[in-house]
């Protein structure tokens, strides 16, 4: 899967934006949106909220996860455990990304933000990385991947069933092999 | 019709229809015409936006772009000229001017329907009385028949008829003489790009980059010598609240921007062109207070500058260095050493100190406004004729653009370049003895066939060479009179065709002012030689014609100017 | 699989269909969007969901009609649109991605109608399958008067059976679990393998082969990422 669309997955998420300007509830197809009124924040999906910025019709409230103290304590988190831990968004990547690069201003201590929702993807996807290593050793079928987010398994995606589907292929030309050797032996 | 409330008489009427957007092209018109642009993104409205190099580009723009347009929107360019006369648009076509040419034709100011003049109202308070231009309808068609009537019928000698006869003649006497009075002088307004971030500012929407762009047009407005300094200072007054306004946050949440966003901030600048990206010798040989009042052109110069330099404390060899590369502590002090000698040296504050602003965004060096501007306006007008000029104005769209530093490095060398051809131009001027003075005037031509000839066939670069020259001729001229005589430059502009660019700038005596005359003075001396001087430019005090009338043409100047 | 199983997954699906009729419009996008993904992911066609597809087009033809009737310049217009256009391109990938099946499994796919042709849960519309039908023939069409006629006799008769191109049902995929699902058979007895057996929980994500779980992807136990 292309990573826009990923992102175009996570745009469904709502995040909160103060609006400048006043209007009834918008009745969109995937839900209501609204209503309104400048100066208060509210609910809207992500596209909404970054198109409503482009156009200056809004700032945007960052999420509670998007806090400096809060990533901190994740990131020791997820680096004390050897397993994947929960994320506060399943899609935080992006969400991240898209909130940051349209409205930098509107987030407190961008940059550290920034960087440290960088080291939380770069301790899991090294994890992640270690983990595939193991699992392709160990010849096994299949394997659980919870708390992994969709950008994340997309990142190995393509690679991974690739291998495995190769893997496959050879065990079962294998074992096929043995049991027509085995009825020739009869 | 000035237009006294720019959102409701104007932002929310052009709003649901398609707006075609002519745009001029220099550095003002450029950024007023780019905040436009991100005004229509915001509000989702469809434009059209064409660069016009002069008013015959207008005229075609407009036939070729009119077809069901209904705003059509000015940008520098058409306030100076009957834009209804010109362009002959259909009843229901509507135009917008954001011009900072002055006067204003008085016919776009008194049109209430079709013209709407986005302007401030302060600046246009000397435009003479509806009552001194135009007289009543019903008694103007009455005399108008009658003239027409003259030939074949009596005339009526009756004492009513030559009372008002008389008082009729009176009148028109004082409209020649009152239009002549407004229109004697062309001179500058607030810059379009100003005007465009009033408007964003008023529908909220005023951001750090749309702010930048209204900075770089009023520095574009003075560094090419259209606004005084007294102007600039007051209109660099109000950005300085707009920029405090944008990029102050409470005391402790300093650090909290990112680094990646834009800042600007209020700086007392060097006055020398590109000093950030150049060597502090360049620099300094191209700025043009520094230049002439030093005389650098000549060898003497050149020592003067050298002991200049040695007395600050500054090693040759760091001089010759990339300004970022210099020595760190020589570098801060280069500001402060400056202002300590200049005195000495007879350089004022003015000389060497612009206060205006700069930018800071990303980990990158700063850039400042002049750098921004004298950058675009080289690409703008740059001397490669494989590129059509609607590509030279794109490019330059893209130096505004914020992050664009590939392009903005261009821009940067494309500036030396043309800085250096102005300045050998000049120094070639003064070794030649080419400034001749003509009695009422100077006079310069630029040779054909001169190397960076290509260069000075564009308006704004062949303004900033002539008051180079200008300057530089005063501070070498024995002459006490050299200050209040203005100065005119010709300069080959289509070898081919023969014809010649013709720049006409005021007395450097008048500086506090900016007002040029040169606009009527050459209408004249073209109307008394029957010269087919083309008057296409936006600004009236630059002119094209064939080259062979250049004689002509200036025995009737000198006679006009006399 | 037992027939009861099969009989049982019926049941569901009827169900479903049943639901769907009191769906509310973002249910039914999710579903739509859901139907997407596992289309996307899995290397089998799977059963057409016309039912979401023409439901969702009727929200947006409804939507249009709404929004021709808005003033020019109201603000709500651009944010409809632009969720209709997100719609939209919802809906057509998820076409187009069952055309590229269609294209690369002609045969397979006939032949599964084929099968189901007496359920009600077809695997084509008649639209899809009037092109896999026609596709089919020209392909058909195409390599006989290329190649086939200049061949022997014998070489000549192509069977359809033989020169089917079959879905790689054994491809890896992601998936995430929807249902409690006890009992789901892994991995088959083989030679040097015992057979696997596991319970999915609810919300867990699971990377294995798309054969074991290709009935709880058509039953919405388990949608695949």
């Amino acid at each position: 899967m292309d990573p826009s669309e990923v992102e175009f997955l996570a745009e469904r998420e709502l995040v909160k934006v103060i609006p400048n300007f006043t209007h009834d509830k918008i009745y969109l197809i995937s839900g209501d949106v609204g209503p309104f009124s400048a100066g208060l924040p509210l609910p809207v999906p992500l596209w909404l909220a970054v198109n409503l910025k482009q156009r200056q019709k809004c700032r945007f409230v960052a999420p509670d996860w998007m806090d400096i103290d809060v990533l901190k304590e994740k990131k020791q988190e997820e680096a004390d455990s050897r397993f994947f831990t929960p994320m506060p968004s399943p899609h935080y990547m992006e969400i991240t990304q898209l909130l940051l690069q349209w409205g930098t201003d509107d987030i407190p201590k961008a940059d550290e933000i920034r960087t440290l929702v960088k080291d939380i993807w770069d301790l899991r996807i090294a994890k992640l990385r270690s983990s595939i290593d193991v699992f392709v050793k160990s010849g096994e079928s299949h394997a659980k991947l919870n708390y992994l987010t969709l950008m994340e398994i997309n990142t190995v995606r393509l690679f991974l069933t690739k291998a495995l589907n190769h893997m496959h292929q050879l065990k079962s030309v294998t074992s096929r092999d043995t049991t027509n050797s085995n009825s020739q032996a009869f | 019709m000035l237009v006294r409330d720019f959102k409701r008489e104007f932002y929310d009427v052009v709003q649901h229809q398609r707006v075609l957007v002519l745009v001029a092209f220099d550095v003002d018109s450029l950024c007023g015409c780019k905040i436009l642009q991100y005004l229509f993104q915001c509000d989702q409205v469809l434009y059209t936006i064409v660069p016009v190099t002069d008013l015959q580009e207008l005229e075609k723009a407009f036939l070729e772009n009119a077809e069901g347009i209904k705003h059509v929107v000015l940008i520098n360019c058409g306030a100076t000229v009957d834009i209804v006369d010109l362009l002959q648009p259909e009843d229901h076509v509507r135009f917008y001017i954001c011009d900072s040419h002055r006067p204003v034709d008085v016919h776009n100011f008194y049109n209430a329907v079709q013209v709407k003049l986005l302007m401030r109202e302060d600046e246009l308070s000397t435009i003479p009385t509806y009552d001194e231009l135009f007289r009543d309808d019903s008694e103007d068609s009455g005399n108008e028949s009658e003239d027409s009537d003259t030939g074949y019928k009596k005339k009526k000698f009756d004492e009513e008829s030559i009372i008002r006869r008389q008082e009729k003649r009176r009148w028109s006497e004082n409209r020649v003489k009152v239009l002549f009075d407004y229109t004697k002088f062309t001179s500058y307004g607030t810059s379009a790009a100003l005007v465009m971030f009033d408007l964003a500012w008023k529908l909220s929407k005023d951001t750090n980059t749309l702010l930048w762009l209204a900075i770089v047009g009023v520095t574009d407005q003075y560094i090419h010598f259209k606004t005084p300094r007294d102007k600039y200072m007051e209109d660099i007054l109000t950005l300085q609240s707009h920029v405090s306004r944008h990029n102050q946050r409470g005391g402790d949440n300093e650090n909290t921007l990112s680094i990646n966003s834009l800042k600007i901030s209020f700086e007392e600048e060097l006055n020398f062109p590109l000093y950030r990206h150049w060597t502090l010798m360049d620099t300094i040989c191209h700025s043009m207070p520094i230049a002439c009042k030093l005389r650098l052109w000549s060898l003497k110069g050149q020592k003067r500058l050298h002991e200049f330099l040695a007395e600050m404390g500054l090693p040759l060899n760091q001089c010759r260095q990339q300004f970022g590369a210099m020595d760190a502590n020589l570098r801060s002090e280069v500001k402060g050493k400056i202002q300590e000698f200049m005195s000495k040296y007879g350089l004022d504050i003015q000389d060497v100190i612009l206060p205006s602003f700069s930018l800071h965004y990303g980990y990158k060096s700063q850039l400042c406004a002049t750098d921004y501007v004298l950058s675009s306006i080289a690409v703008l007008e740059s001397g490669d004729k494989s590129r059509s000029s609607t590509d030279n104005f794109l490019e330059a769209c893209d130096i505004l653009q914020k992050g664009c530093t590939d392009k903005m490095e261009a821009g940067l060398s494309a500036a030396k370049l043309q800085l250096r051809s102005i300045y050998t131009q000049v120094q070639s001027f003064l070794e030649m003895h080419q400034i001749i003075s003509a009695g009422p005037f100077l006079y310069v031509f630029v040779q054909e066939g001169t190397a960076d000839s290509s260069y000075f066939a564009h308006p704004q670069c062949s303004i900033r060479l002539a008051r180079f020259a200008l300057q530089a001729h005063c501070a070498v001229s024995r002459n006490k009179r050299a200050q209040s005589l203005p100065l005119v430059l010709g300069a080959p502009l289509r070898q081919e065709e023969g014809t010649s660019l013709v720049v006409g700038i005021p007395p450097l005596d008048t500086d506090d002012e900016r007002k040029n005359f040169f606009g009527k003075a050459f209408e004249q001396a073209a109307e008394a030689t029957n010269t087919t001087a083309k008057f296409n430019n936006f600004d009236s005090y630059i002119i094209e014609m064939k080259s062979e009338d250049k004689s002509k043409f200036f025995d009737a100047l000198i006679s006009i100017l006399q | 699989m037992s027939t009861e199983d099969v009989g049982d997954d019926l049941l569901e699906t009827v169900d479903d269909e049943e639901e769907e009729e009191a769906m509310t419009a973002p249910e039914v996008l999710h579903k739509l969007e859901e139907a997407w993904l596992n289309e996307k992911f899995s290397p089998d066609l799977l059963p057409v969901k016309s039912n979401l597809v023409e439901c969702m087009l009727d929200q947006i033809v409804a939507m249009e009609n709404n929004i021709s009737t808005l003033k020019k310049g109201d603000f709500r217009i651009s944010v409809h649109r632009m969720e209709i256009d997100r719609i939209r391109y919802v809906i057509s990938s998820y076409l187009r991605h069952r055309l590229a099946k269609i294209e690369s499994l002609t045969t397979h796919v006939l032949q599964e109608e084929e099968k189901r042709r007496d359920s009600e849960n077809v695997l084509m519309s008649p639209a899809e399958l009037e092109f896999a039908k026609g596709y089919c023939n020209s392909v058909m069409t195409h390599l006989t008067n290329t190649a086939l006629d200049h061949m022997p006799l014998k070489a000549a008769t192509p069977n359809a059976k033989e020169i089917a191109v079959l879905p790689n049902l054994d491809s890896y995929v992601f998936l995430k679990v929807n249902e409690n699902t006890e009992n789901v058979l892994v991995e088959e007895e083989t030679v040097d393998a015992r057979e696997e057996i596991m319970d999915f929980e609810k919300g867990d994500q699971h990377i294995m082969r798309y054969k074991p779980i290709a009935s709880l992807v058509e039953s919405g136990g388990v949608s695949l990422i």
